[in-house]
């Protein structure tokens, strides 16, 4: 028995290396695409996309995640934390040096931290909520509260927002402020992803039960399930506008990382579908981290949801059910026209919506 | 050497025309059908949960297996 388990852990740790291989495979197949299409307009290839584009440094390294600090463009500032989702890799904020949200927060005087989650490997079965909800998260921001004195402003992003939002509930006095960003709340109600989890067909603890953790090819499988066409309309699309650099640029990085994911930890997985997915726990007031209530009328800090009107991911009717249930009396609510990526890595939402989300942190900070 | 015609602006008039932007939605609103036809979905379901159990019975032969070859280790070496 004990030595099937050392294989299954062996098997786990692998699968993460696979996955970091798969993530640097397609990241070369897209420069190479790019550089096929450019060819096509008798131009030159670009230069090399990597991961984030900003200087940050690493200030915190732990079992599960970094702490990646990128410090404000004049002195030390006012403290934001991101959790960004745990099965992304958080540098959809940073994607280029030109459209990159955590360059322009720091360009207002922000420090930014940031939760780079790390693969889950051999721990991933054991892990659940309150691992991050009551463990990784609080300590991050304990880190930049001692930093700087003060509680940091949480952000959150997609599934991340979900765990900043349970975290915000049970720690109300770790943070200053709370701002969501394509958060399901109520999941029930979150579109096409919600009907791929429905319990009669898809079993969850089962599925974990044989692969330990849930691999990034087999959740990205359900996300082109949302829009099947997408890849093909993104390749006329690259054909079509190669001529012009900087969109080939803008490709390439989102498609690298969007093929860039870690595995989601199976402990975690199972509940996330169980009890969020197919029971809608959280808005019925009825879940439990480790082991005590999680009771959303707890959450008072002065709270932002921006929601994305054309969201696949998180329908807006998900996000929008989080405010009648909590206890904030400061509460703000941004609609935008775009989808769930494009919240974060389009030209349009930084030029017009995150100067008004900077705004709102800089009141609240 | 010039090339006698230019592909890439001729790729980008036939796909910029009015009938390529219609088929191009059609295809990925049929794509999109068929993805979330219930019958479809039902079936898929039901394959994962074949497979996954299949997968199951192997792991619960092996893990019998080296349990009794485990087994048969330890009394070796107590003999």
């Amino acid at each position: 028995m004990q030595v099937h388990k050392e294989w299954r852990d062996l098997g786990l740790e692998l699968a993460d290396v696979f996955d970091r291989l798969v993530a640097h495979g397609a990241r070369a197949r897209l420069h190479a695409q790019a550089a096929w299409a450019r060819l096509l307009h008798g131009k030159e290839p670009i230069e090399f996309v990597g991961g984030p584009a900003t200087p940050h440094h690493v200030i915190e390294d732990q079992a599960f995640a970094r702490l990646l600090h990128y410090p404000a463009e004049r002195g030390p500032g006012k403290p934001i934390l991101i959790v960004a989702s745990l099965i992304n890799r958080y540098y959809v904020l940073d994607l280029l040096p030109e459209l990159s949200v955590i360059a322009q927060l720091t360009r207002r005087g922000f420090d930014v931290y940031v939760l780079d989650w790390k693969a889950p490997g051999a721990a991933g079965p054991s892990l659940d909520f309150a691992s991050y909800v009551d463990g990784v998260i609080p300590a991050a921001a304990a880190t930049a509260a001692n930093r700087h004195g003060r509680a940091p402003l949480v952000i959150g992003y997609c599934m991340g927002g979900t765990l900043a939002t349970m975290f915000a509930a049970r720690h109300p006095d770790h943070l200053r402020g709370l701002c969501l960003l394509g958060t399901p709340i109520e999941f029930g109600t979150s579109g096409e992803l919600a009907k791929l989890t429905d319990r009669r067909r898809f079993d969850a603890e089962l599925l974990m039960e044989i692969l330990g953790n849930m691999p990034p090819a087999m959740m990205q499988s359900g996300f082109k399930l949302l829009n099947p066409g997408d890849a093909w309309n993104k390749l006329v699309g690259l054909l079509r506008d190669a001529g012009d650099a900087d969109r080939v640029r803008h490709f390439v990085a989102l498609e690298s990382w969007l093929d860039d994911n870690i595995a989601f930890p199976g402990g975690l997985y199972r509940k996330y579908i169980a009890e969020l997915y197919q029971d809608d726990l959280l808005c019925k007031r009825t879940m439990k981290v480790g082991g005590t209530l999680v009771d959303l009328r707890q959450l008072t800090a002065p709270l932002l949801n921006v929601i994305a009107l054309r969201d696949h991911i998180c329908a807006p009717p998900a996000s929008r059910a989080l405010l009648p249930l909590v206890g904030s009396t400061d509460v703000e609510v941004m609609e935008f026209d775009t989808g769930h990526i494009g919240l974060t890595s389009s030209r349009r939402s930084l030029a017009e919506l995150w100067p008004r989300i900077g705004d709102w942190m800089e009141q609240r900070a | 050497m010039k090339a006698p015609f230019d592909l890439a602006s001729i790729f980008a008039s036939a796909t910029t025309t009015p009938w390529f932007t219609a088929w191009q939605r059609a295809a990925a609103d049929s794509m999109a059908a068929v993805a979330r036809d219930p019958r479809l979905m039902r079936m898929s379901g039901g394959l994962l949960r074949a497979q996954l159990l299949g997968a199951r019975a192997c792991q619960t032969a092996m893990q019998a297996a080296w349990t009794t070859f485990d087994a048969f280790a330890e009394k070796g070496e107590t003999e």
